[in-house]
């Protein structure tokens, strides 16, 4: 790569991951309609607080609430005017994750609306034991700390929210992405910003890191570390799947695209579905995540982890890693976010 | 009512009944109204808000509690449609 292309893809993340919310917040809406918080607060004095309640789920918000950001709404809101502290709740808990979560529990981010469910903080086995079958050298096992708890996805991000994501953002529309930011086989299966017919549902493949980095970015999430992501994959196992050692014990349909089933921390398609880009840069275990890996502006393929629908049994235990180019946009490779 | 008005001007005890009873029931159909229109708000259905709230100023015509009700319906419509022509920029 040359260091032209190098500063052009960091000069197009700093636009479109930075910056994009920051500038929809200046204009009176964004195109696809979700409200921004200064419409929210003003909505707050003119409508009634169930009606704005009502706005939100309708058309979703450009941000989420982190714990700063929600403190100074309710100061906002409460200083505007007389509002029944019951009916802030309610529009708080549209706006911003549960503060006090239990495993388990369930919250749709209002960005793009998607369930996400809550991965406590704790400490695993990170790798593969040296029995199991179908290791690779790359999976040594070591004890690996998740010292915060997180909300993930409950399954692949889908082409129907993709689809919001390239209309809010042209610039990441299959006709005019930077060419630095993919192999030339970006949204491949696509028609100009339509997804293949009848697949809205479906996760959306052929995206490179940058572009799914993008995405998170701009629903107000991020990618899993790949710490994180196996943690919240294995939910508590130390076995090679995260339903026992077997495959061949897999629930019906455990792996199969769209899948109904759900890991015991309510995670579908962890294994299977299609590959997962993680926030992380393929290196050598043990995982130390402040040692530069997870750094986005960092050079190196990445990992991508969960296999596909298609994969064997080896590519599909929770401790298979997979290193890959940034730009590589392949039919097996999809996302899923964290917050 | 004006008719029971000039009755009880004139000291008719029975017309007076009527009046009291005719305000009360007035006053009820308004106080409808302007409950209905807390709901239609919260469903941003402003049309119909307004229209019973000119109902109710049809009964009341002094209310100062209506006109006020009318006036927030009103921004809040206002509001609605600016919010939506922007999100169709």
């Amino acid at each position: 790569m040359t260091p032209r292309s190098r500063s052009a893809i960091v000069v197009a993340l700093a636009i479109a991951v930075a910056t994009a919310p920051a500038v929809w917040s200046q204009q009176l809406a964004p195109p696809d309609g979700p409200l921004t918080q200064p419409q929210i607060e003003a909505a707050l004095k003119v409508l009634t607080p169930r009606r704005v309640a009502g706005l939100i789920q309708k058309f979703g918000s450009t941000f989420i609430l982190d714990v700063e950001g929600e403190r100074r709404f309710r100061t906002a809101v409460t200083a505007a005017g007389k509002i029944d502290p019951a009916l802030l709740e309610d529009i708080v808990r549209l706006l911003a994750p549960p503060r006090t979560q239990s495993p388990g529990m369930e919250w749709i981010a209002p960005t793009d609306r998607r369930r996400m469910v809550w991965i406590p903080a704790g400490a695993f086995q990170m790798g593969s034991a040296e029995r199991e079958s179908g290791r690779d050298a790359d999976e040594t096992r070591h004890a690996t700390a998740i010292a915060n708890g997180f909300w993930m996805e409950s399954a692949e991000v889908t082409n129907l929210a993709f689809q919001k994501f390239v209309l809010a953002n042209p610039e990441w529309q299959k006709e005019r992405i930077d060419r630095s930011l993919h192999d030339g086989n970006y949204l491949i299966d696509w028609k100009g910003n339509q997804f293949p017919i009848g697949k809205e549902d479906a996760p959306v493949v052929n995206v490179s890191w940058y572009a799914a980095r993008a995405y998170a970015a701009w629903a107000g999430k991020r990618l899993a570390t790949e710490a994180e992501w196996e943690y919240a994959c294995r939910a508590g196992s130390q076995s090679a799947y995260w339903w026992g050692e077997s495959f061949a014990a897999a629930p019906a349909g455990a792996t199969s695209m769209l899948s109904p089933v759900r890991n015991p921390w309510g995670l579908s398609a962890m294994l299977g579905g299609v590959w997962e880009w993680t926030a992380s840069l393929y290196r050598r275990y043990p995982f130390v995540p402040d040692d530069g890996r997870n750094d986005p502006r960092a050079q190196g393929d990445r990992v991508s982890r969960g296999a596909s629908g298609s994969s064997g049994p080896g590519m599909l235990r929770s401790a298979n890693r997979n290193a890959v180019a940034p730009t590589t946009c392949s039919d097996l490779l999809g996302f899923r976010c964290v917050l | 009512l004006s008719t029971y008005e000039e009755a009880v001007r004139l000291g008719s005890p029975e017309a007076l009944k009527r009046v009291e009873a005719v305000r009360q029931e007035r006053t009820a159909q308004v106080r409808l109204r302007v409950n209905a229109v807390d709901r239609l708000q919260d469903s941003g259905d402003y049309e119909q808000a307004l229209r019973l709230l000119d109902e109710a100023l049809k009964l009341e015509p002094k209310s100062a509690e209506v006109a006020r009700l009318r006036q927030r319906v009103l921004d809040a419509q206002s509001f609605e449609r600016g919010l939506r022509a922007g999100s169709k920029q």
